[in-house]
């Protein structure tokens, strides 16, 4: 693990603006459909000659300590991923405000859903949901396909297998649930 | 896929070969959960599929990319780190409390 210290912060600082930068005089050097944000990262990886986890954590650092950074990182997310590629345009127009109200609703519902899930249905039901939508996320990644696709070929599979995915699952939450130390709020 | 030209070289596979990579990408996926637990607190691995959860909720419902889902979604946490992160712990304090296996 590198020294994240001060001057690699400040080093990181000034790469993300100027590449940020670079990125907004010319969207096309983030190419085809490629990731925006992940752009920076590597930018940042390979100007600091850092593995890609400390430029992850160098990134994260810079823009939770530099609002006004923050946002210009945001704004260049949204023109290349939603305002050039015409996805998600109503979201994209929207004032900073309204998105972060919007984000707001979605964080607190989709936790509020967590806890009644758990509630309702059992510890154990609401952690299959989410073990079955990571692994569903990855194996869409892996293979480029939507995720819809990607849970319904998770699912076909492991209804072909059901003894033995339940049995692996059920041991992978137990093992979650059983582990001791959570930080307390 | 087919049709959509989206992980041909998946689709093209026969259905043998799907199962023995979709068995590969299962086991993989809770053998990385495991290494996690074993790592890192409970709650760290709980931030972790809520977070990707909540961020797929998000692409999901405004109908963009997962990549931009994420980058919201941490702009906004970014924003809020306190609340946010208060609001993380209390879910998983209260997922892991109702566990029968914490008895």
């Amino acid at each position: 693990m590198a020294n994240l210290d001060d001057g690699a912060r400040s080093s990181a600082e000034q790469i993300i603006r100027a590449e940020i930068t670079r990125v907004a005089d010319n969207p096309s050097i983030v190419k085809g459909n490629g990731c925006a944000a992940c752009h920076v990262l590597f930018r940042v990886k390979e100007a600091m000659q850092v593995s890609e986890q400390d430029a992850a954590d160098l990134l994260s650092e810079v823009l939770l300590d530099n609002q006004p950074l923050n946002d210009e990182f945001i704004s260049m997310v949204e023109q290349i991923h939603m305002k050039a590629r015409m996805m998600g345009v109503t979201f994209a127009i929207k004032s900073r405000d309204a998105k972060d109200r919007y984000l707001d609703a979605n964080f607190k519902n989709t936790l509020s859903e967590l806890v009644s899930d758990a509630s309702v249905y059992g510890t154990e039901i609401a952690l299959r949901k989410l073990f079955l939508s990571h692994i569903a996320l990855n194996i869409a990644q892996n293979l480029g396909i939507d995720y819809h696709a990607a849970t319904e070929e998770l699912y076909y599979y492991m209804r072909k297998n059901d003894m033995q995915t339940h049995d692996e699952m059920m041991q992978s939450i137990r093992s979650l649930l059983t582990k001791r130390g959570v930080e307390k709020p | 896929m087919m049709q959509k030209m989206m992980g041909v070289t998946f689709a093209i596979k026969s259905r043998e070969a799907k199962g023995r990579y979709l068995d590969s990408q299962f086991k993989n996926a809770l053998d990385k959960l495991f290494a996690d637990i074993a790592n890192y607190r409970v709650d760290v691995v709980f931030r972790k599929l809520i977070m990707s959860y909540i961020a797929l909720e998000i692409a999901q419902n405004l109908g963009i990319d997962y990549r931009a889902a994420t980058e919201e979604l941490y702009y906004y946490v970014r924003k809020r780190d306190e609340q946010t992160r208060a609001s993380l712990l209390k879910l998983v304090m209260s997922i892991v409390d109702r566990s029968k296996y914490r008895s």
